[in-house]
């Protein structure tokens, strides 16, 4: 169960998200068994102004919507997607 | 009959021609709706737009809301234009196109793909005010960026 193998991921970013890291991809090294919300704690780590907008993010694994407890598979691309709204709610 | 077309473009939407690709004599009714941006939000002016796609994702969800479309309603004539990128005021922002045997169901399925569109396909708007910008749908969410 225990590995010192990491898994390597890739997290996309979209939006206000792309805007307050200022890059559009990040790669990063978890430890395997690592899930989407432990990617997602390792970004608020890196970059806490990212921290306010997750609670309304939805995630995205390899172009999926995603649960976050997906366990990370290597090389899988996480999308952090932020409310879209490509105009007003009815 | 058809497949469905999805076009995420940075180039200036046109309805006509959309609508075009989904026209045939089965049909009777082509139901076209059109996004165009808007120049008031909330009570302030808005001067500009932009919107942004994840473009993989964007299609595919555009893919599954038509496969949807096609196991409740059985038609498959849709067509979708979404632009990204900078738009001034009043110019389309979004298309959807629509044919169906009757009206109603032409109707009833473009309302369906505009409020499933907005509710998963990974496409963001930003609005530019005189005084700043937000995302929509972002607005007040912490820290402002460094």
């Amino acid at each position: 169960m225990a590995s010192f193998d990491g898994v390597t991921v890739t997290l996309r970013l979209f939006a206000i998200y792309r805007e307050r890291v200022g890059q559009e991809c990040i790669e990063a090294t978890l430890r395997a068994g690592s899930t989407v919300a432990d990617a997602l704690t390792r970004l608020g780590e890196l970059h806490p102004n990212t921290l306010s907008l997750m609670p309304t993010t939805m995630v995205a694994v390899n172009q999926e919507y995603t649960e976050r407890d997906y366990v990370l598979q290597p090389n899988d691309e996480i999308a952090l997607i932020p409310p879209v709204s490509g105009g007003s709610r009815p | 009959m058809g497949t469905p077309k999805i076009l995420i473009t940075e180039e200036p939407l046109d309805a006509a021609s959309v609508a075009a690709l989904v026209k045939s004599n089965a049909n009777g009714g082509v139901v076209t709706f059109e996004g165009t941006t808007r120049d008031e939000t909330g009570g302030r002016t808005v001067v500009r737009l932009e919107y942004e796609a994840y473009p993989e994702m964007a299609e595919k969800t555009f893919q599954q809301i038509f496969d949807e479309v096609q196991e409740r309603w059985g038609i498959t004539d849709m067509a979708v234009a979404h632009r990204i990128g900078r738009l001034e005021l009043g110019e389309a922002s979004l298309i959807v196109a629509v044919a169906a045997p009757h009206r109603a169901e032409a109707f009833a399925i473009a309302m369906y793909v505009v409020d499933r569109i907005k509710e998963i396909v990974p496409i963001w708007k930003k609005e530019f005010f005189e005084d700043g910008s937000v995302w929509v749908g972002s607005a007040g969410l912490g820290p402002a960026p460094v």
